[in-house]
């Protein structure tokens, strides 16, 4: 800058750009009001279309933030992330369960194919899973939607056929994704996957204050 | 000069009634010192009705003036901090948005497929 350049021209340049800062900062603001009421609306709408696919009603939502967090070769979960109905915290009580179903010694034991249903999160952003059982007949049905770099959970109790038909076409549109080749891949998220060692048995439960929870042990 | 300070300077060469800090001061009912003060902080705290009488004399909206005073109480650097803060997080809800909007066609396809899965388990049995 000059150095005869005079002060209060410097003055009021720094200003116009405080103020063009603070214009843009609450014009920002207000951008953000609106898209989280858009978001919620629109997850919203996930979960009702999620009911009309196994047309039950939701036992829970997880919301995960970060999906491909992991601590310590276990899977991170939070019972802060963790929205049980009502209905489900009634029907856990009479089945003498856990709410949370990653406390359930089925967990893990029967879901060898996690580190695949990550992969189809990432690669088509939707997956499927019933690989765990509530009772003989019904399944606890998954349905994971990618939502940026986040995945939303809505868990059912449904039927262990209505489970196997949804599951079905699940991968149906998956396939069909892959032969239209209209996928959203995000590569960061396969190679991080890559990069992920998570034992199947374990689960980081952050809401236990940092005491990892293992097949078998106490709640 | 902080923000209030300069708003509130261009406002009182434009504003009809209003042209002085001291027009202004009793419009706040307020001592003139006191108005000085307001002016000076940029940590300054308000009354409710002091705020409303402001925004109506600076003709700005209550969004705008309460940016105004929160980001008065930023350092430059504060500000550029915040700014990083709020292009990240709409970098991310443009992405969620994105997805969002996919997931529900998807949603819609995987309908029409149980359906189509459906209809036909009918038509076997």
């Amino acid at each position: 800058m000059h150095e005869n350049y005079p002060k209060n021209r410097m003055l009021s340049q720094s200003l116009i750009g405080r103020e063009t800062n603070q214009r843009w900062l609450m014009n920002a603001k207000r951008a953000d009001r609106k898209s989280r009421s858009i978001i919620d609306s629109q997850t919203a709408e996930i979960i009702i279309q999620s009911e009309r696919i196994t047309q039950a009603p939701t036992a829970y939502l997880y919301i995960n933030r970060d999906y491909l967090q992991s601590h310590a070769g276990a899977l991170v979960m939070d019972m802060k992330n963790f929205d049980p109905y009502p209905s489900w915290r009634r029907r856990c009580t009479e089945l003498g369960r856990h709410v949370a179903p990653w406390h359930w010694p089925e967990w893990g034991h029967t879901d060898h194919q996690w580190e695949r249903k990550l992969m189809d999160i990432a690669t088509y952003g939707f997956a499927a899973s019933d690989a765990i059982d509530v009772t003989e007949v019904n399944s606890l049905l998954r349905l994971w939607w990618r939502t940026g770099a986040g995945v939303l959970t809505v868990a059912f109790e449904v039927p262990k056929r209505t489970a196997q038909e949804v599951c079905g076409s699940f991968a149906n549109i998956a396939a069909s994704r892959v032969q239209t080749n209209s996928q959203d891949v995000s590569a960061d998220q396969l190679m991080k996957i890559d990069d992920l060692d998570i034992e199947l048995d374990k689960v980081w439960d952050e809401s236990l204050h940092g005491t990892t929870w293992k097949e078998g042990s106490e709640d | 000069m902080n923000g209030l300070q300069h708003k509130v300077k261009r406002q009182l060469g434009r504003h009809r009634r209003i042209t002085s800090q001291v027009e202004l001061a009793q419009y706040l009912e307020m001592s003139t010192s006191s108005l000085s003060r307001l002016l000076n902080n940029p940590n300054r705290q308000m009354r409710q009705t002091t705020f409303d009488k402001l925004q109506s004399f600076l003709g700005i909206s209550n969004g705008e003036l309460d940016a105004l005073l929160e980001t008065d109480a930023l350092s430059d650097e504060e500000l550029r901090e915040k700014q990083t803060e709020l292009e990240e997080r709409m970098r991310n809800q443009s992405w969620m948005l994105r997805d969002l909007a996919q997931r529900l066609t998807d949603a819609e396809d995987i309908i029409e497929d149980l359906r189509s899965v459906r209809l036909g388990a009918k038509k076997d049995a």
